[in-house]
């Protein structure tokens, strides 16, 4: 029953946007063409497009810029993170790991638990590109893996950034790296 | 009265980057196949990042199973074009 209840806890990765209002708002008729136009090449309604545009917004963009996040191509990401000194990047994952996620979670949730942090690492799958992610859940525990094709110096970024990450809220999850994935597993509740 | 909740249920959660997958212009038919996959509790794609956000159910279903079903979506969308 226990197990049933924790199961259930996990959340959906579709944002909690169950119920849609209506709105009307005066916007540039330039902006509007451009997103009707675009809206017709992904084959999709301009309202659906409007309310990914205001998600990304809300879940994402307005705490992203209060970090001071910025956008690399991911060929110029990949080309900076394996020119790097490896002793650097670890350095910088631990005190990046100790204070944006914390930050970013405060800021969006209010709170900093378990469960805010790893919706920051769902978040940054799903608006930042940073690497896919999946996670199961069972009576076992939890297993999220990050899988990525940035190279080994991005693995070791993860396991650092994470691994600090968790050290503020006192968990220290199993952590394996490859050069294209981390998994990270936490025992059951 | 004594309620059966059954065996715990295992539940996951996969975030798709449609760069690592394909075209993006195919998500509606990537959307579409991925729902009649046997352990799939919802499909969201969102436009605006190039992602396909599952909800599955682990037991059912794998993570690369759910990738592979994505590839050959697009690899016959393609195809389909082009002939």
């Amino acid at each position: 029953m226990i197990n049933r209840m924790i199961g259930l806890m996990l959340p959906t990765v579709k944002n909690p946007r169950t119920r849609t209002v209506p709105k009307s708002f005066r916007i540039d008729e330039s902006a509007l063409i451009a997103v009707e136009k675009e809206a017709i090449a992904q084959k999709v309604s301009t309202n659906t497009l409007v309310n990914q545009i205001l998600g990304q917004f809300s879940e994402f963009e307005r705490f992203a810029k209060k970090i001071n996040t910025v956008k690399p191509s991911s060929f110029v990401f990949r080309g900076i993170l394996e020119a790097a000194d490896v002793d650097k990047i670890i350095q910088v994952a631990k005190t990046a790991g100790s204070s944006i996620p914390q930050a970013f979670v405060t800021a969006k949730k209010g709170k900093v638990d378990l469960d805010s942090l790893l919706d920051h690492l769902r978040t940054l799958a799903l608006y930042a590109h940073l690497y896919e992610y999946s996670d199961t859940l069972d009576s076992q525990g939890q297993v999220a893996t990050l899988m990525h094709d940035f190279g080994l110096n991005w693995s070791i970024f993860l396991v650092h950034y994470i691994t600090s990450m968790f050290e503020q809220i006192g968990v220290s999850p199993k952590l394996e790296m490859s050069d294209r994935s981390v998994i990270l597993s936490l025992p059951g509740k | 009265m004594k309620r059966d909740f059954g065996e715990p249920q295992a539940i996951g959660i996969a975030i798709f980057s449609l760069y690592n997958i394909g075209c993006s212009s195919y998500l509606a038919t990537i959307e579409r196949k991925l729902k009649r996959l046997p352990g799939i509790k919802s499909v969201d794609v969102n436009h605006v990042t190039d992602t396909v956000s599952v909800n599955f159910n682990p037991a059912k279903i794998s993570q690369d199973d759910i990738r592979n079903c994505m590839k050959q979506a697009t690899t016959h969308e393609a195809k389909t074009e082009g002939s």
